[in-house]
Protein backbone atom coordinates (compact mmCIF):
# COMPACT_ATOMS: atom_id res chain seq x y z
CA UNK A 1 0.00 0.00 0.00
CA UNK A 2 2.80 2.42 0.65
CA UNK A 3 4.29 1.77 -2.21
CA UNK A 4 0.99 2.77 -4.51
CA UNK A 5 0.69 5.98 -1.83
CA UNK A 6 4.36 7.01 -3.18
CA UNK A 7 3.11 6.06 -7.17
CA UNK A 8 0.41 8.16 -6.67
CA UNK A 9 2.05 11.27 -4.70
CA UNK A 10 4.66 11.34 -7.36
CA UNK A 11 1.71 11.40 -9.59
CA UNK A 12 0.23 14.09 -7.92
CA UNK A 13 3.86 16.05 -7.77
CA UNK A 14 3.99 15.85 -11.48
CA UNK A 15 0.89 17.31 -12.32
CA UNK A 16 1.30 19.92 -9.86
CA UNK A 17 4.76 21.14 -11.10
CA UNK A 18 3.28 20.76 -15.01
CA UNK A 19 1.07 23.48 -13.50
CA UNK A 20 -2.63 22.14 -14.26
CA UNK A 21 -3.20 23.88 -11.28
CA UNK A 22 -2.91 26.85 -13.03
CA UNK A 23 -6.44 25.65 -14.91
CA UNK A 24 -8.05 27.06 -12.19
CA UNK A 25 -7.04 30.84 -12.47
CA UNK A 26 -8.83 29.96 -16.05
CA UNK A 27 -11.58 29.14 -14.58
CA UNK A 28 -11.80 31.92 -12.11
CA UNK A 29 -10.86 34.27 -14.75
CA UNK A 30 -13.48 32.68 -17.22
CA UNK A 31 -16.26 33.18 -14.31
CA UNK A 32 -15.43 36.40 -14.05
CA UNK A 33 -15.71 37.41 -17.33
CA UNK A 34 -19.09 35.82 -17.58
CA UNK A 35 -20.26 37.46 -14.79
CA UNK A 36 -19.62 40.69 -16.21
CA UNK A 37 -21.09 40.19 -19.79
CA UNK A 38 -24.11 38.58 -18.03
CA UNK A 39 -24.56 41.40 -15.13
CA UNK A 40 -27.39 43.12 -16.77
CA UNK A 41 -29.99 40.35 -16.58
CA UNK A 42 -32.78 39.89 -13.98
CA UNK A 43 -31.25 38.33 -10.50
CA UNK A 44 -33.48 34.84 -11.07
CA UNK A 45 -31.97 34.44 -14.39
CA UNK A 46 -28.51 35.53 -13.92
CA UNK A 47 -27.93 33.39 -11.16
CA UNK A 48 -28.98 30.14 -13.10
CA UNK A 49 -26.58 31.22 -15.84
CA UNK A 50 -23.60 31.69 -13.86
CA UNK A 51 -24.27 28.24 -12.29
CA UNK A 52 -25.00 26.45 -15.33
CA UNK A 53 -21.88 27.83 -16.94
CA UNK A 54 -20.02 27.49 -13.55
CA UNK A 55 -20.63 23.87 -13.39
CA UNK A 56 -20.30 23.44 -17.16
CA UNK A 57 -17.18 24.81 -17.02
CA UNK A 58 -15.74 22.34 -14.07
CA UNK A 59 -16.87 19.49 -16.11
CA UNK A 60 -15.54 20.79 -19.36
CA UNK A 61 -11.62 21.82 -17.71
CA UNK A 62 -12.04 18.30 -15.91
CA UNK A 63 -12.37 16.05 -18.86
CA UNK A 64 -9.74 17.99 -20.43
CA UNK A 65 -6.81 17.69 -17.57
CA UNK A 66 -8.32 14.03 -17.22
CA UNK A 67 -7.70 12.98 -20.83
CA UNK A 68 -4.50 14.83 -21.48
CA UNK A 69 -2.73 13.58 -18.07
CA UNK A 70 -4.83 10.51 -18.57
CA UNK A 71 -3.23 9.22 -21.92
CA UNK A 72 0.38 10.33 -21.00
CA UNK A 73 -0.10 8.31 -17.52
CA UNK A 74 1.54 5.33 -17.90
CA UNK A 75 3.05 5.79 -21.70
CA UNK A 76 5.30 9.01 -20.50
CA UNK A 77 6.65 6.63 -18.20
CA UNK A 78 7.63 3.97 -20.70
CA UNK A 79 8.98 6.64 -23.46
CA UNK A 80 11.14 8.48 -21.04
CA UNK A 81 12.67 4.63 -19.24
CA UNK A 82 11.37 6.22 -15.98
CA UNK A 83 10.13 3.01 -15.58
CA UNK A 84 13.51 1.25 -15.23
CA UNK A 85 13.85 3.32 -11.84
CA UNK A 86 10.64 2.14 -10.56
CA UNK A 87 10.59 -1.63 -11.49
CA UNK A 88 14.15 -1.94 -10.43
CA UNK A 89 12.90 -1.30 -6.79
CA UNK A 90 10.55 -3.64 -5.16
CA UNK A 91 7.67 -2.39 -6.99
CA UNK A 92 4.92 -4.45 -8.81
CA UNK A 93 3.14 -3.51 -11.83
CA UNK A 94 -0.23 -3.57 -10.10
CA UNK A 95 0.53 -1.05 -7.68
CA UNK A 96 2.58 1.05 -10.18
CA UNK A 97 -1.12 1.25 -12.22
CA UNK A 98 -2.83 1.49 -9.18
CA UNK A 99 -0.80 4.59 -8.08
CA UNK A 100 -1.06 6.41 -11.20
CA UNK A 101 -4.70 6.25 -11.17
CA UNK A 102 -4.85 7.01 -7.66
CA UNK A 103 -2.50 9.68 -8.08
CA UNK A 104 -4.79 11.65 -10.90
CA UNK A 105 -7.74 11.08 -9.36
CA UNK A 106 -6.52 12.94 -6.50
CA UNK A 107 -5.10 15.85 -8.54
CA UNK A 108 -8.68 16.16 -10.15
CA UNK A 109 -10.36 15.78 -6.87
CA UNK A 110 -8.15 18.82 -5.06
CA UNK A 111 -9.10 21.04 -8.72
CA UNK A 112 -12.28 20.07 -8.58
CA UNK A 113 -13.09 20.70 -4.59
CA UNK A 114 -10.95 23.78 -5.63
CA UNK A 115 -13.53 25.27 -8.77
CA UNK A 116 -16.28 24.38 -6.99
CA UNK A 117 -15.04 26.66 -3.97
CA UNK A 118 -14.69 29.51 -6.60
CA UNK A 119 -17.75 28.80 -8.12
CA UNK A 120 -19.70 28.79 -4.66
CA UNK A 121 -18.51 31.80 -3.45
CA UNK A 122 -19.20 33.27 -7.45
CA UNK A 123 -22.81 32.29 -6.39
CA UNK A 124 -22.66 33.61 -3.11
CA UNK A 125 -22.14 36.97 -3.92
CA UNK A 126 -25.02 36.88 -6.85
CA UNK A 127 -27.25 35.73 -4.49
CA UNK A 128 -26.28 38.44 -1.58
CA UNK A 129 -25.95 41.01 -4.22
CA UNK A 130 -29.57 40.40 -5.16
CA UNK A 131 -31.05 40.69 -2.24
CA UNK A 132 -32.07 36.79 -2.81
CA UNK A 133 -30.49 36.48 0.93
CA UNK A 134 -33.81 35.15 2.57
CA UNK A 135 -34.04 32.35 0.03
CA UNK A 136 -30.30 31.93 0.38
CA UNK A 137 -31.11 31.97 4.27
CA UNK A 138 -34.19 29.36 5.09
CA UNK A 139 -33.67 26.92 2.19
CA UNK A 140 -30.98 24.55 3.80
CA UNK A 141 -31.06 22.20 0.51
CA UNK A 142 -30.67 25.14 -2.17
CA UNK A 143 -26.51 24.54 -2.23
CA UNK A 144 -27.05 20.81 -1.80
CA UNK A 145 -28.05 19.97 -5.35
CA UNK A 146 -25.09 22.20 -6.69
CA UNK A 147 -22.60 20.28 -4.54
CA UNK A 148 -24.24 17.06 -6.08
CA UNK A 149 -23.80 18.06 -9.39
CA UNK A 150 -20.40 19.46 -8.72
CA UNK A 151 -19.50 15.75 -7.09
CA UNK A 152 -21.26 13.36 -10.16
CA UNK A 153 -18.83 15.52 -12.85
CA UNK A 154 -16.05 14.26 -10.24
CA UNK A 155 -17.23 11.01 -10.79
CA UNK A 156 -17.34 10.73 -14.58
CA UNK A 157 -13.55 11.93 -14.27
CA UNK A 158 -13.22 9.25 -12.37
CA UNK A 159 -14.15 6.78 -15.65
CA UNK A 160 -12.52 9.02 -17.88
CA UNK A 161 -9.56 8.77 -16.21
CA UNK A 162 -9.78 4.90 -16.29
CA UNK A 163 -10.61 5.01 -19.89
CA UNK A 164 -6.97 7.29 -20.89
CA UNK A 165 -5.44 4.85 -18.45
CA UNK A 166 -6.25 1.52 -20.61
CA UNK A 167 -5.34 3.13 -23.88
CA UNK A 168 -2.29 4.80 -22.32
CA UNK A 169 -0.65 1.31 -21.44
CA UNK A 170 -0.68 -0.07 -24.79
CA UNK A 171 -0.66 2.67 -27.48
CA UNK A 172 0.83 6.32 -28.33
CA UNK A 173 -0.18 9.44 -26.37
CA UNK A 174 -1.99 10.48 -29.61
CA UNK A 175 -3.91 7.08 -30.53
CA UNK A 176 -5.09 7.22 -26.96
CA UNK A 177 -6.12 10.74 -26.67
CA UNK A 178 -8.36 9.94 -30.32
CA UNK A 179 -9.40 7.08 -28.56
CA UNK A 180 -10.38 7.88 -24.97
CA UNK A 181 -12.10 11.47 -26.53
CA UNK A 182 -13.94 8.77 -28.81
CA UNK A 183 -15.06 6.98 -26.39
CA UNK A 184 -15.96 9.73 -24.27
CA UNK A 185 -18.42 11.47 -26.73
CA UNK A 186 -19.96 7.96 -27.57
CA UNK A 187 -20.48 7.72 -23.80
CA UNK A 188 -21.76 11.13 -23.22
CA UNK A 189 -24.58 9.85 -26.24
CA UNK A 190 -25.40 6.69 -24.81
CA UNK A 191 -28.73 6.81 -24.36
CA UNK A 192 -29.23 7.55 -28.40
CA UNK A 193 -27.64 4.43 -29.22
CA UNK A 194 -30.53 2.31 -27.58
CA UNK A 195 -32.60 4.82 -29.11
CA UNK A 196 -30.87 4.61 -32.72
CA UNK A 197 -31.18 0.50 -32.16
CA UNK A 198 -35.03 0.16 -31.46
CA UNK A 199 -35.26 1.72 -35.09
CA UNK A 200 -32.87 -0.01 -36.40
CA UNK A 201 -34.81 -3.22 -38.67
CA UNK A 202 -32.06 -6.20 -39.00
CA UNK A 203 -31.38 -8.04 -35.73
CA UNK A 204 -27.93 -8.85 -36.03
CA UNK A 205 -27.44 -5.08 -36.24
CA UNK A 206 -29.90 -4.05 -33.37
CA UNK A 207 -27.80 -6.74 -31.33
CA UNK A 208 -24.70 -5.33 -31.93
CA UNK A 209 -25.92 -2.12 -31.39
CA UNK A 210 -26.94 -3.39 -27.85
CA UNK A 211 -24.03 -4.21 -27.09
CA UNK A 212 -22.59 -1.31 -27.50
CA UNK A 213 -24.85 0.21 -25.16
CA UNK A 214 -24.10 -1.91 -22.92
CA UNK A 215 -20.26 -1.68 -22.98
CA UNK A 216 -19.83 1.56 -23.30
CA UNK A 217 -19.52 4.11 -19.97
CA UNK A 218 -23.17 5.99 -19.55
CA UNK A 219 -21.64 9.11 -19.07
CA UNK A 220 -24.82 11.06 -19.46
CA UNK A 221 -25.81 9.59 -16.03
CA UNK A 222 -23.42 11.94 -14.58
CA UNK A 223 -25.06 15.29 -16.31
CA UNK A 224 -27.36 16.25 -13.20
CA UNK A 225 -27.09 20.38 -14.22
CA UNK A 226 -30.71 20.74 -15.33
CA UNK A 227 -31.63 19.30 -11.44
CA UNK A 228 -29.02 21.52 -9.98
CA UNK A 229 -29.73 24.86 -11.54
CA UNK A 230 -33.60 24.59 -12.60
CA UNK A 231 -34.79 23.00 -9.44
CA UNK A 232 -35.19 19.27 -8.74
CA UNK A 233 -34.00 17.03 -6.87
CA UNK A 234 -31.14 14.58 -6.90
CA UNK A 235 -32.19 11.97 -4.22
CA UNK A 236 -29.70 9.33 -2.05
CA UNK A 237 -31.14 6.00 -4.54
CA UNK A 238 -29.84 8.25 -7.22
CA UNK A 239 -26.40 9.35 -5.47
CA UNK A 240 -25.94 5.94 -4.09
CA UNK A 241 -26.32 4.24 -7.59
CA UNK A 242 -24.35 6.44 -9.61
CA UNK A 243 -21.22 6.35 -7.08
CA UNK A 244 -21.87 2.55 -7.31
CA UNK A 245 -21.59 2.30 -11.24
CA UNK A 246 -18.20 5.01 -11.66
CA UNK A 247 -16.45 2.89 -8.76
CA UNK A 248 -17.32 -0.34 -10.75
CA UNK A 249 -16.82 0.81 -13.81
CA UNK A 250 -13.73 3.14 -13.10
CA UNK A 251 -12.29 -0.67 -11.22
CA UNK A 252 -12.95 -2.64 -14.48
CA UNK A 253 -10.89 -0.01 -16.24
CA UNK A 254 -7.83 -0.22 -14.06
CA UNK A 255 -8.12 -3.68 -14.08
CA UNK A 256 -8.34 -3.95 -17.79
CA UNK A 257 -4.73 -1.82 -17.61
CA UNK A 258 -3.17 -3.84 -15.04
CA UNK A 259 -3.65 -7.08 -17.44
CA UNK A 260 -2.66 -5.46 -20.09
CA UNK A 261 0.58 -3.30 -18.44
CA UNK A 262 1.44 -6.68 -17.07
CA UNK A 263 2.15 -7.92 -20.12
CA UNK A 264 4.26 -4.95 -21.41
CA UNK A 265 7.89 -4.92 -22.37
CA UNK A 266 10.14 -2.12 -21.12
CA UNK A 267 12.98 -1.96 -24.33
CA UNK B 1 28.84 -18.04 -4.05
CA UNK B 2 27.39 -17.56 -7.36
CA UNK B 3 25.15 -13.68 -7.47
CA UNK B 4 23.89 -13.86 -10.63
CA UNK B 5 24.01 -16.82 -13.01
CA UNK B 6 22.80 -16.42 -16.90
CA UNK B 7 22.61 -19.59 -18.65
CA UNK B 8 22.48 -19.42 -22.46
CA UNK B 9 19.57 -16.37 -22.19
CA UNK B 10 17.85 -15.44 -25.57
CA UNK B 11 15.62 -12.95 -26.27
CA UNK B 12 13.88 -11.59 -29.68
CA UNK B 13 12.12 -8.48 -29.90
CA UNK B 14 9.31 -8.52 -32.61
CA UNK B 15 9.70 -5.47 -35.01
CA UNK B 16 8.04 -3.44 -37.74
CA UNK B 17 3.94 -3.59 -38.42
CA UNK B 18 4.59 -7.39 -39.50
CA UNK B 19 6.55 -8.53 -35.86
CA UNK B 20 9.06 -10.00 -37.57
CA UNK B 21 11.17 -11.36 -34.59
CA UNK B 22 14.74 -10.53 -34.62
CA UNK B 23 17.35 -12.27 -32.11
CA UNK B 24 18.97 -9.45 -29.88
CA UNK B 25 20.53 -12.50 -27.62
CA UNK B 26 21.77 -15.67 -28.83
CA UNK B 27 22.66 -17.59 -25.90
CA UNK B 28 24.17 -15.49 -23.64
CA UNK B 29 25.99 -17.52 -20.62
CA UNK B 30 28.02 -16.38 -18.05
CA UNK B 31 28.16 -16.02 -14.09
CA UNK B 32 29.37 -13.23 -11.40
CA UNK B 33 30.63 -14.20 -7.89
CA UNK B 34 29.40 -12.74 -4.59
CA UNK B 35 31.98 -9.99 -3.85
CA UNK B 36 33.86 -9.41 -7.00
CA UNK B 37 33.55 -6.79 -9.91
CA UNK B 38 32.72 -8.48 -13.24
CA UNK B 39 33.02 -6.04 -16.03
CA UNK B 40 30.70 -6.73 -19.07
CA UNK B 41 32.12 -4.95 -22.05
CA UNK B 42 31.18 -4.92 -25.65
CA UNK B 43 30.37 -2.45 -28.48
CA UNK B 44 27.30 -0.64 -28.65
CA UNK B 45 24.23 -2.82 -29.60
CA UNK B 46 25.94 -5.57 -28.10
CA UNK B 47 23.22 -6.57 -26.15
CA UNK B 48 25.17 -5.54 -22.48
CA UNK B 49 21.34 -3.29 -21.43
CA UNK B 50 19.29 -5.94 -23.14
CA UNK B 51 21.18 -8.58 -20.63
CA UNK B 52 20.52 -6.43 -17.91
CA UNK B 53 17.18 -5.85 -18.78
CA UNK B 54 15.98 -9.59 -19.05
CA UNK B 55 17.67 -10.11 -15.79
CA UNK B 56 15.83 -7.56 -13.72
CA UNK B 57 12.37 -8.54 -15.67
CA UNK B 58 11.75 -5.32 -18.24
CA UNK B 59 11.39 -7.71 -20.99
CA UNK B 60 10.61 -11.14 -21.04
CA UNK B 61 12.92 -14.08 -22.07
CA UNK B 62 12.75 -15.57 -25.33
CA UNK B 63 15.16 -18.92 -24.36
CA UNK B 64 17.63 -19.71 -21.42
CA UNK B 65 18.04 -19.24 -18.04
CA UNK B 66 18.12 -16.19 -15.30
CA UNK B 67 19.04 -16.67 -11.88
CA UNK B 68 19.51 -13.65 -9.39
CA UNK B 69 20.50 -14.63 -5.72
CA UNK B 70 18.69 -17.79 -6.26
CA UNK B 71 15.29 -16.03 -7.89
CA UNK B 72 14.67 -15.79 -11.69
CA UNK B 73 14.79 -13.06 -13.59
CA UNK B 74 12.18 -9.92 -12.74
CA UNK B 75 11.78 -11.79 -9.07
CA UNK B 76 10.69 -8.72 -6.99
CA UNK B 77 11.41 -9.97 -3.21
CA UNK B 78 15.25 -9.66 -4.78
CA UNK B 79 14.58 -6.39 -5.71
CA UNK B 80 15.18 -5.19 -2.00
CA UNK B 81 18.83 -6.49 -2.55
CA UNK B 82 19.23 -4.68 -5.76
CA UNK B 83 20.55 -1.37 -6.83
CA UNK B 84 20.49 -0.50 -10.64
CA UNK B 85 21.67 2.32 -12.78
CA UNK B 86 20.44 2.88 -16.18
CA UNK B 87 22.00 3.47 -19.27
CA UNK B 88 21.61 7.18 -19.22
CA UNK B 89 19.76 7.62 -16.36
CA UNK B 90 16.43 9.73 -17.07
CA UNK B 91 14.51 10.96 -13.78
CA UNK B 92 11.44 12.73 -13.39
CA UNK B 93 12.99 16.12 -14.49
CA UNK B 94 10.75 18.30 -11.75
CA UNK B 95 11.91 16.79 -8.94
CA UNK B 96 14.82 17.72 -6.92
CA UNK B 97 17.86 15.85 -6.32
CA UNK B 98 16.63 15.02 -2.90
CA UNK B 99 13.25 14.79 -3.82
CA UNK B 100 14.18 11.70 -6.22
CA UNK B 101 16.52 9.99 -3.31
CA UNK B 102 13.20 10.53 -0.68
CA UNK B 103 10.60 8.65 -3.96
CA UNK B 104 13.15 5.89 -4.31
CA UNK B 105 13.25 5.40 -1.32
CA UNK B 106 9.96 4.88 -0.22
CA UNK B 107 9.28 2.48 -3.25
CA UNK B 108 12.37 0.30 -1.10
CA UNK B 109 10.20 0.89 2.15
CA UNK B 110 12.47 3.24 3.65
CA UNK B 111 10.86 6.06 5.72
CA UNK B 112 10.83 8.57 8.06
CA UNK B 113 14.36 9.25 9.96
CA UNK B 114 16.59 6.61 8.13
CA UNK B 115 15.29 7.47 4.75
CA UNK B 116 16.53 10.97 5.65
CA UNK B 117 19.67 10.01 6.70
CA UNK B 118 19.99 8.10 4.11
CA UNK B 119 19.58 10.89 1.28
CA UNK B 120 22.28 13.17 3.51
CA UNK B 121 25.07 9.90 3.47
CA UNK B 122 24.41 9.66 -0.29
CA UNK B 123 24.21 13.06 -1.41
CA UNK B 124 27.56 13.47 0.29
CA UNK B 125 29.00 10.74 -1.16
CA UNK B 126 28.17 11.47 -4.80
CA UNK B 127 29.12 15.30 -4.00
CA UNK B 128 25.49 16.49 -4.79
CA UNK B 129 25.00 18.03 -1.59
CA UNK B 130 24.96 21.81 -3.18
CA UNK B 131 22.08 20.46 -5.61
CA UNK B 132 20.14 18.37 -3.36
CA UNK B 133 17.43 21.39 -3.84
CA UNK B 134 17.58 21.70 -7.64
CA UNK B 135 15.19 20.46 -9.95
CA UNK B 136 16.89 17.50 -11.93
CA UNK B 137 16.00 19.39 -15.44
CA UNK B 138 18.69 22.05 -14.62
CA UNK B 139 20.82 18.80 -13.80
CA UNK B 140 23.93 18.54 -16.37
CA UNK B 141 24.68 15.03 -17.93
CA UNK B 142 27.53 14.35 -15.53
CA UNK B 143 25.10 15.48 -11.75
CA UNK B 144 22.68 12.98 -13.49
CA UNK B 145 24.95 10.61 -13.58
CA UNK B 146 25.80 10.94 -9.86
CA UNK B 147 22.40 10.88 -8.73
CA UNK B 148 21.44 8.09 -10.70
CA UNK B 149 24.26 6.42 -8.93
CA UNK B 150 22.78 7.86 -5.30
CA UNK B 151 19.54 6.32 -6.52
CA UNK B 152 20.52 2.85 -6.76
CA UNK B 153 22.55 2.90 -3.37
CA UNK B 154 19.54 4.03 -1.56
CA UNK B 155 18.75 0.70 -0.49
CA UNK B 156 22.42 -0.32 0.58
CA UNK B 157 22.01 -3.29 -2.23
CA UNK B 158 24.12 -6.52 -1.57
CA UNK B 159 23.82 -6.38 -5.63
CA UNK B 160 24.75 -3.25 -7.92
CA UNK B 161 24.04 -3.50 -11.75
CA UNK B 162 25.69 -0.75 -13.08
CA UNK B 163 24.84 0.15 -16.94
CA UNK B 164 27.80 2.31 -17.83
CA UNK B 165 28.24 4.49 -14.86
CA UNK B 166 31.13 6.51 -15.90
CA UNK B 167 29.09 7.53 -18.89
CA UNK B 168 28.92 11.38 -19.19
CA UNK B 169 31.26 11.98 -16.39
CA UNK B 170 34.63 14.22 -16.71
CA UNK B 171 37.82 12.73 -15.40
CA UNK B 172 37.24 13.51 -11.87
CA UNK B 173 33.93 12.25 -11.89
CA UNK B 174 34.88 9.29 -13.05
CA UNK B 175 37.67 8.50 -10.41
CA UNK B 176 35.43 9.58 -8.24
CA UNK B 177 32.80 6.77 -8.86
CA UNK B 178 35.72 4.47 -9.66
CA UNK B 179 36.80 4.94 -5.97
CA UNK B 180 32.95 4.35 -4.71
CA UNK B 181 32.63 1.21 -6.68
CA UNK B 182 36.00 -0.08 -5.40
CA UNK B 183 34.47 0.91 -1.72
CA UNK B 184 31.17 -0.76 -2.17
CA UNK B 185 33.28 -4.16 -3.17
CA UNK B 186 35.60 -3.22 -0.22
CA UNK B 187 31.89 -3.26 1.82
CA UNK B 188 31.53 -7.22 0.02
CA UNK B 189 29.27 -5.61 -1.91
CA UNK B 190 28.95 -7.76 -5.76
CA UNK B 191 28.85 -5.27 -8.75
CA UNK B 192 28.18 -5.75 -12.72
CA UNK B 193 29.08 -3.31 -14.60
CA UNK B 194 29.20 -2.71 -18.36
CA UNK B 195 31.17 -0.21 -19.83
CA UNK B 196 32.87 0.43 -23.55
CA UNK B 197 35.41 2.80 -21.98
CA UNK B 198 37.88 -0.16 -21.49
CA UNK B 199 40.61 0.99 -19.20
CA UNK B 200 37.83 1.42 -16.36
CA UNK B 201 36.78 -2.24 -16.62
CA UNK B 202 40.90 -2.97 -16.45
CA UNK B 203 41.40 -0.91 -13.29
CA UNK B 204 38.39 -2.18 -11.41
CA UNK B 205 37.20 -5.37 -12.46
CA UNK B 206 37.95 -8.74 -11.15
CA UNK B 207 36.83 -11.12 -14.09
CA UNK B 208 35.45 -9.72 -17.65
CA UNK B 209 33.01 -10.89 -20.14
CA UNK B 210 32.92 -9.70 -23.31
CA UNK B 211 29.33 -9.69 -25.53
CA UNK B 212 29.65 -8.98 -29.19
CA UNK B 213 26.85 -9.56 -31.02
CA UNK B 214 24.52 -11.28 -28.57
CA UNK B 215 27.26 -13.99 -27.02
CA UNK B 216 29.32 -13.76 -24.46
CA UNK B 217 32.33 -14.43 -26.88
CA UNK B 218 34.87 -14.57 -23.72
CA UNK B 219 34.25 -14.29 -19.79
CA UNK B 220 37.57 -15.00 -17.27
CA UNK B 221 39.71 -13.20 -15.40
CA UNK B 222 42.14 -10.10 -16.76
CA UNK B 223 45.12 -11.86 -16.28
CA UNK B 224 43.61 -15.03 -18.24
CA UNK B 225 42.00 -13.08 -20.95
CA UNK B 226 44.97 -10.98 -22.53
CA UNK B 227 47.32 -13.42 -22.11
CA UNK B 228 47.49 -14.68 -25.82
CA UNK B 229 47.03 -11.02 -26.62
CA UNK B 230 49.93 -9.26 -28.54
CA UNK B 231 51.22 -5.79 -27.22
CA UNK B 232 52.35 -3.28 -29.83
CA UNK B 233 55.42 -1.18 -29.62
CA UNK B 234 56.27 2.11 -30.60
CA UNK B 235 59.26 3.35 -31.24
CA UNK B 236 60.83 7.19 -31.62
CA UNK B 237 63.23 8.61 -33.99
CA UNK B 238 64.76 12.04 -34.87
CA UNK B 239 63.17 13.07 -37.76
CA UNK B 240 66.73 13.14 -39.51
CA UNK B 241 66.72 9.40 -40.14
CA UNK B 242 64.24 9.26 -42.36
CA UNK B 243 65.86 6.80 -44.66
CA UNK B 244 65.36 3.87 -42.16
CA UNK B 245 62.03 4.28 -42.78
CA UNK B 246 62.72 2.56 -46.52
CA UNK B 247 64.93 -0.06 -45.00
CA UNK B 248 62.24 -1.62 -43.31
CA UNK B 249 60.46 -2.40 -46.42
CA UNK B 250 59.26 -5.96 -45.93
CA UNK B 251 58.50 -5.49 -42.03
CA UNK B 252 55.35 -4.78 -41.00
CA UNK B 253 55.66 -1.61 -39.15
CA UNK B 254 53.61 1.56 -39.03
CA UNK B 255 55.03 4.83 -39.41
CA UNK B 256 54.22 8.34 -38.99
CA UNK B 257 55.67 11.54 -38.41
CA UNK B 258 54.74 13.92 -34.97
CA UNK B 259 56.45 16.80 -33.72
CA UNK B 260 59.83 16.29 -34.92
CA UNK B 261 60.21 12.57 -34.85
CA UNK B 262 59.40 9.68 -36.21
CA UNK B 263 57.02 7.07 -34.97
CA UNK B 264 57.62 3.49 -35.83
CA UNK B 265 54.77 0.61 -34.14
CA UNK B 266 55.05 -2.58 -34.76
CA UNK B 267 54.22 -5.98 -32.91
CA UNK B 268 56.45 -7.57 -30.49
CA UNK B 269 56.96 -10.75 -32.57
CA UNK B 270 59.58 -8.11 -35.15
CA UNK B 271 60.54 -6.31 -32.44
CA UNK B 272 64.32 -7.70 -32.45
CA UNK B 273 64.12 -7.25 -35.82
CA UNK B 274 63.11 -3.65 -36.37
CA UNK B 275 65.75 -2.80 -33.38
CA UNK B 276 68.49 -4.77 -35.67
CA UNK B 277 67.95 -2.69 -38.48
CA UNK B 278 67.32 0.63 -37.20
CA UNK B 279 70.54 0.15 -34.95
CA UNK B 280 72.37 -0.76 -38.33
CA UNK B 281 71.95 1.97 -40.00
CA UNK B 282 72.97 3.86 -37.23
CA UNK B 283 69.97 6.14 -36.27
CA UNK B 284 69.24 8.03 -33.30
CA UNK B 285 66.65 6.06 -30.96
CA UNK B 286 65.07 8.23 -28.52
CA UNK B 287 62.82 5.79 -27.09
CA UNK B 288 60.97 2.65 -27.40
CA UNK B 289 58.44 1.71 -25.26
CA UNK B 290 55.66 -1.03 -25.15
CA UNK B 291 51.57 0.04 -25.95
CA UNK B 292 49.63 -1.53 -23.04
CA UNK B 293 48.66 -5.31 -23.46
CA UNK B 294 44.96 -4.15 -22.82
CA UNK B 295 41.43 -4.82 -23.33
CA UNK B 296 41.60 -3.40 -26.38
CA UNK B 297 43.67 -5.51 -28.14
CA UNK B 298 41.26 -8.73 -27.42
CA UNK B 299 38.47 -6.34 -27.94
CA UNK B 300 39.47 -5.94 -31.56
CA UNK B 301 40.59 -9.95 -32.19
CA UNK B 302 37.26 -10.92 -31.07
CA UNK B 303 35.48 -8.05 -33.11
CA UNK B 304 37.71 -9.15 -36.12
CA UNK B 305 36.36 -12.99 -35.18
CA UNK B 306 32.87 -12.23 -34.59
CA UNK B 307 30.63 -10.52 -37.42
CA UNK B 308 30.09 -7.06 -34.34
CA UNK B 309 27.32 -5.64 -32.99
CA UNK B 310 24.03 -5.25 -34.37
CA UNK B 311 21.44 -2.36 -34.04
CA UNK B 312 21.45 -0.55 -30.89
CA UNK B 313 17.94 -1.14 -28.93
Amino acid sequence: MKTILAVAYNTFVEAKRDRVLYSLLLFAFLMILSSLIFASISAEQYNKIVKDLGLTAISLIGIVISVFLGTGLVHKEIDKKTVYNIFSKPVRRYEFVVGKYLGLSFTLLVNTVAMGFILFLIVLYTELRHGDFIRFYYGGNYFMEFFKAIYFEYLEFLIVIGIALVFSSFTTPIMSLLFTFFLFVIGRFSGDILIFAEGVKNRVLRGLLEVIYRVVPHLEKFDVRREAVYGGSINPELILYTTAYAVIYASVLVFLSIIIFEKREFR
Amino acid sequence: MIVLKVDNLIKDYPTGFLRKKVRVLKGVSFFVNRGEIFGFVGPNGAGKTTTFKAVLGFVGITGGSVSIMGRPAGDVSVKKHIGYLPENPYFYDYLTGEELLRYMGQLHGINGKALLKRIDELLEKVNMTHARKVQLRKYSKGMLQRIGIAQALINDPEFLILDEPMSGLDPIGQREIRELILEERKKGKTIILSSHILSDVETMCDRVGVIIGGRVVRTGELGELLEDIHTDYEMLLRDTDLEVVDRLGDLKVKVEKRAGFIVLRFDEDIKSRVIEVVSSLGADIVSLYPLRKSLEGLFVKEMGQNSGGEQKR
